[in-house]
């Protein structure tokens, strides 16, 4: 029977590289999340501006670059979101 | 066998994108002289804080159309998205018309139904103001 050599010390620097490149990948990922995870506690202040112009500002006028900012950031959130954890 | 009539991810972007240049069209003319002077401005600023939610529920729901004129509803998409990016590079003013505005609302209206029929009608409605302004 033949045995199967492995040269490790050819094929270690390989492997090493092959999984800093996945690390890297990862890290990719994990940024992303966290970046889109960053813009939804932000979109929630953004919603809290709306809701409050809402009940404070008695106006359309006013209310509305509050509404606008809202749904601006919002979708762009929810891009994000969905982009960093696809389904 | 079921056929998918249902508009893609990539359709439901172009769409939105869309409704958002209509809208940003009508918050333009409401933030200058010209729109504060206009008579309809209390009804055209509520119009827009109503677009304004009811584009963002769309670009976050994926449309599921079912039912006989699924096919209809999709054409009736297309061709209000064909006839909104024509009219808003020729016409400036187009979202500003109090009757234009209130059908493009019945038409997102219906679009987040899902009910094809009303997509039908509330767009065939949309196309005819868009070219009748």
């Amino acid at each position: 029977m033949n045995l199967v050599s492995h040269e490790y010390k050819d094929t270690e620097p390989v492997a090493v590289a092959e999984l800093s490149i996945r690390l890297k990948g990862n890290t990719q990922v994990s940024n992303d999340q966290k970046a889109s995870i960053k813009q939804y506690i932000a979109v929630l202040d953004s919603m809290s501006n709306a809701f409050d112009a809402a009940t404070e500002k008695p106006t359309a006028k006013e209310l509305l670059p509050d509404v606008r900012d809202f749904a601006k950031q919002a979708r762009n959130v929810y891009q994000s979101l969905a982009k960093a954890f696809p389904k | 066998m079921a056929i998918d009539v249902n508009p893609t991810e990539d359709e439901m972007d172009e769409l939105h994108d869309e409704l958002k240049a209509f809208e940003a069209q009508l918050a333009n003319y409401l933030s200058s002289e010209a729109g504060e002077k206009d008579p309809n401005y209390t009804s055209l600023t509520k119009m827009d804080i109503q677009l304004n939610l009811q584009i963002y529920n769309l670009s976050i729901n994926q449309l599921q159309l079912a039912g006989e004129n699924s096919g209809a509803a999709v054409d009736a998409i297309n061709s209000a998205i064909n006839n909104l990016k024509e009219v808003i590079a020729v016409k400036a003013k187009i979202a500003t018309d109090l009757g234009v505005a209130q059908s493009a609302i019945s038409f997102v209206t219906a679009l987040l139904s899902g009910n094809p029929s009303s997509i039908v009608n509330a767009g065939g409605t949309f196309v005819s103001k868009l070219k009748a302004t």
